[in-house]
């Protein structure tokens, strides 16, 4: 609650938090999306063949 | 150095893998991120989120410590930034609370594969829920602009830019409503939590923000917080905001 109670002093530090929280919650979203991304695919199936070599 | 993995990418150079002698697969990711340096045109098209990822059939999995790992991601980046322009970015997860050894990790690798760059980390430290977001941006040193880059990244970061509200319409309407961001920061905690939607101002529902798992506390700043919604309703400024979602 420390932050709250100085948002009214000091708005600054509370949007640093709010910058920090949600480029976490981007990050989340973006591992996700390239977990499923299967553009990927490919790739991997190519590293497959290269490793099997 | 020559990676010990060999790695594939795409033509764009966005996507990279890799596999590992235990088996692993990794993702490497170089996603776009213009909305971030937007006010700054000069580089924001230049700068790109720096994402590793296991491959979904990894997922949850701790793989055991394998120093050509660190070695192949450096050679991915030095790949990547074929141009002095490009910045990296990246966020330390903390969904597992690994972070501070992530950036520990991370800033290791820098130190030993770095011959021609710079990095600037700003750590945000937030005590409400006891976290430490550790936010790094790459530059080559040849960049012209890394001065710029790194003043605005410092300006973003620092929470001297409104970049909260990036890719959060219900965070910008919350701040939209309320210039006092106690009240907004609970606003939108409360909405993110537990409304459905907000059709309109006129046919918004009490009923869809009153969740029956609040707290007492929680209750009482809702109740302070629907009450001030609705001061700023009759102050005829809340139908203004409630058209931005």
């Amino acid at each position: 609650m420390k932050i709250l109670e100085k948002v009214d002093k000091n708005d600054v530090q509370v949007r640093s938090v709010l910058f920090g929280r949600t480029m976490q919650k981007r990050l989340q979203k973006q591992i996700e999306k390239v977990q499923k991304d299967t553009s990927f695919d490919t790739l991997i199936a190519e590293l497959r063949l290269k490793s099997n070599e | 150095m020559s990676s010990p993995y060999v790695f594939i990418k795409n033509v764009s150079k966005t996507q990279y893998s890799f596999l590992t002698n235990s088996g692993v697969i990794y993702r490497i990711a170089f996603s776009e991120i213009p909305d971030l340096f937007s006010e700054y045109p000069l580089f924001a098209n230049n700068v790109y989120e720096f994402i590793i990822a296991l491959d979904k059939s990894f997922k949850d999995f701790q793989p055991a410590f394998d120093d050509n790992i660190g070695i192949t991601i450096a050679e991915i980046v030095k790949d990547f930034m074929d141009d002095r322009d490009k910045v990296i970015v990246y966020f330390c997860d903390v969904k597992d609370r690994k972070h501070k050894a992530r950036n520990r990790k991370f800033t290791s690798w820098f130190t030993r594969f770095n011959d021609n760059f710079v990095n600037y980390t700003i750590q945000i430290k937030d005590f409400e829920v006891e976290l430490t977001y550790y936010n790094t941006l790459i530059v080559k040193s040849e960049n012209p602009c890394k001065v710029q880059i790194f003043e605005a990244f410092e300006t973003i970061v620092n929470g001297f830019e409104d970049k909260y509200s990036l890719l959060m319409p219900l965070r910008k309407l919350s701040l939209m409503v309320d210039t006092n961001l106690k009240t907004s920061f609970f606003f939108y905690k409360f909405i993110k939590n537990s409304i459905v939607s907000i059709p309109s101002a006129k046919s918004f529902n009490l009923g869809t923000c009153a969740s029956p798992n609040l707290k007492l506390f929680e209750k009482r700043v809702f109740v302070e917080t629907v009450h001030w919604i609705f001061s700023a309703f009759l102050a005829n400024n809340f139908s203004k905001c409630a058209s931005l979602s």
